[in-house]
């Protein structure tokens, strides 16, 4: 294999791909990238036999071949070269190396065959269809924050992404105590599609992926894998083998209690108050009567704060406890003025919701204070 | 639940119970029930009447049954003597919990002699004999009387043990098996407590974020017996 290609062309898709390797496996091969040249440019491959990223790069090819090398360390050197250099990549006449030259600079990095490399077969796809990125972004940014990071949870350690008859695909995550949903027309091609859960360094990667595109997601999906494909880059996932749980069974109905609070006032007067609680009770008292919220935090190692901010309420006065941090969770994903609570009592679920979009609910359990 | 003055509540996320044959767990305390189900077809009365405790497994062997059988299933206190010859329109009828506070003795009576006439099969669930239901009707009596009993006694190890790893199982949660036994070493032994300690512990973990451990189901255990000591006082 003899390569030369453009250090910033080189580092982007290295940076796209090394990120799925682990720091630390048992199985050698895994911590390395796999590198294929042929007349088409540079195929670099990583994968933790859970992700498989696949990125096709452009670069002058003198002679194909293919090789493996560390991943994270290929990744540090390309890094540290200079901005506009030329790479070369040179495979020895015993196949066991690799050698880097940029300038005045030669590694020569130990390689592992190829042909050992696990090649994640996506297999037959059942379902397939295009998606525009801003609607997978919108999907990924308003529900990733309450996936359950517990490892005993592993059927919540991820987004649950499904169709319903009504034309609509949804995305849910919950960690038991709270819950988003994201509704948003089904894209043509989705309809009837397994529900299945994407798991959680999948929706973490793929959201770094994704970050600047701007074009459509072409994605493809089977009961045990997901592809996404994206502008020459390739993610195939496993899915989480378990059931997500019937969760329109725990979104209240019956709230009728309505709150309505300025967004950014409600923020910033939850993060005050909450100054004072302790890391682990982390509960503000909501004081909710017509036309006034008052927030409290009471800790008894350090004291009390107290603040009242204007609301729209018309109902009987509750008392509610939340999480803060859980508040300033949902409260951040709003993007409009307003935040609309539908409250019940001080027990049961409440519904949070953005006034200036009704494509994103959130659902959010008590803490008992 | 939780210790200390503020806690956080857990939404309420259903779980799917497996109610397959292969699910069902087989140990001395439920083996002859299971035996007088697999028999069906050739039952050696057109009645059985499968006994025991909540939780004990009679509405998951009727599952198993009304699938094979492909039997209608009415709870006892919704039978009504208009309705007995459409549900016995496939041969096969489950009447579930019997007999409740308002079973229609003359419509399980017709039900079971249309079973007679047709050669159908009924097979009744119930938490107690049906010699102790207080029968008024003499010949629903008697037909009761002819009927096969098949009893589920209470867990043994085994099948206590077995019972909590389904039970988690259903709720898709791993848990090792030290805290199994420490489980089944000091657990009252019934299949209503195994139901409901496990689904406090799934509660504690969810509501403070954690592992199944030995330790989390000793504290869930310890105050559940204070609270039990409790509302003794």
């Amino acid at each position: 294999m003899r390569v030369t290609i453009e250090r910033g062309t080189f580092l982007k898709s290295l940076n796209h791909v090394q990120s799925v390797v682990e720091r630390r496996n048992t199985i050698p091969i895994l911590s390395n990238v796999l590198l294929q040249a042929a007349d088409g440019g540079l195929k670099l491959n990583a994968t933790d036999l859970d992700i498989e990223i696949v990125e096709q790069t452009a670069a002058d090819v003198a002679q194909a071949g293919s090789t493996t090398v560390p991943a994270h360390m290929l990744y540090d050197i390309v890094r540290k070269l200079p901005d506009g250099a030329q790479l070369q990549l040179e495979q020895g006449p015993d196949e066991g190396r690799l050698a880097i030259i940029a300038g005045r600079s030669r590694f020569s990095l130990q390689a592992l065959p190829p042909q050992d490399f696990p090649d994640l077969a996506s297999g037959e796809a059942t379902h397939s269809f295009t998606m525009p990125s801003a609607d997978l972004k919108l999907m990924i940014e308003k529900t990733r924050f309450a996936i359950s990071t517990e490892e005993t949870r592993y059927y919540l350690n991820g987004i649950y992404l499904h169709t319903l008859d009504t034309g609509t695909m949804r995305a849910v995550a919950t960690d038991g105590h709270r819950l988003a949903r994201v509704e948003l027309p089904a894209p043509e091609g989705s309809s009837g599609m397994p529900g299945v859960i994407v798991p959680r360094k999948t929706v973490l990667e793929l959201a770094k992926l994704i970050e600047d595109e701007d074009g459509d997601i072409a994605i493809s999906l089977s009961a045990s894998k997901i592809r996404f494909d994206l502008n020459g880059l390739v993610l195939t996932s496993k899915l989480i083998d378990g059931t997500f749980p019937d969760y329109e069974r725990v979104i209240p109905t019956g709230n009728d209690k309505a709150l309505e609070v300025d967004t950014r006032v409600f923020a910033q007067a939850v993060d005050r108050v909450s100054t004072i609680s302790s890391e682990k009770g982390r509960a503000v008292k909501l004081n909710i009567a017509p036309d006034r919220l008052t927030l409290t935090v009471n800790n008894p190692d350090s004291g009390s704060a107290e603040e009242e901010i204007a609301a729209d309420y018309a109902a009987d006065p509750i008392d509610v406890g939340f999480n803060s941090r859980y508040l300033l969770d949902i409260a951040g994903q709003f993007k409009g003025d307003t935040a609309t609570f539908m409250l019940s009592d001080s027990g049961s679920p409440t519904i949070l919701r953005d006034a200036a979009d009704d494509r994103v609910l959130y659902v959010l359990m008590p803490m008992r204070v | 639940m939780s210790a200390g003055p503020a806690h956080q509540l857990t939404l309420d996320l259903p779980h799917r119970v497996a109610t397959g044959r292969d699910d069902f767990l087989v140990s001395g305390a439920n083996e002859a029930a299971v035996a007088a189900v697999d028999a069906w077809p050739r039952w050696p009365s057109p009645v059985l009447i499968l006994v025991g405790a909540a939780g004990s497994g009679k509405s998951h062997l009727c599952d198993v049954w009304c699938t094979r059988s492909d039997a209608a299933v009415v709870p006892a206190g919704t039978l009504e003597t208009s309705g007995v010859a459409d549900l016995m329109s496939t041969g096969a009828v489950a009447v579930e919990d019997a007999p409740g506070d308002s079973l229609d003795e003359v419509a399980l009576f017709h039900l079971i002699n249309l079973a007679r006439e047709t050669s159908g099969s009924v097979l009744i669930t119930s938490g107690d004999y049906p010699s102790r239901w207080n029968v008024a009707l003499p010949d629903l009596a008697s037909r009761l009387k002819a009927a096969q009993v098949a009893s589920l006694g209470d867990p043994d190890d085994d099948l206590l043990r077995g019972l909590l790893v389904k039970q988690f199982a259903d709720r898709q949660l791993r848990v090792d098996e030290a805290a199994i036994s420490y489980m089944v070493m000091r657990m009252e032994r019934s299949f209503e407590a195994a139901r409901s300690l496990v689904a406090k512990i799934d509660a504690r973990a969810m509501a403070d974020r954690a592992e199944i451990t030995r330790n989390l189901v000793a504290r869930v255990m310890q105050d559940d017996t204070g609270n039990s000591q409790l509302e003794d006082d």
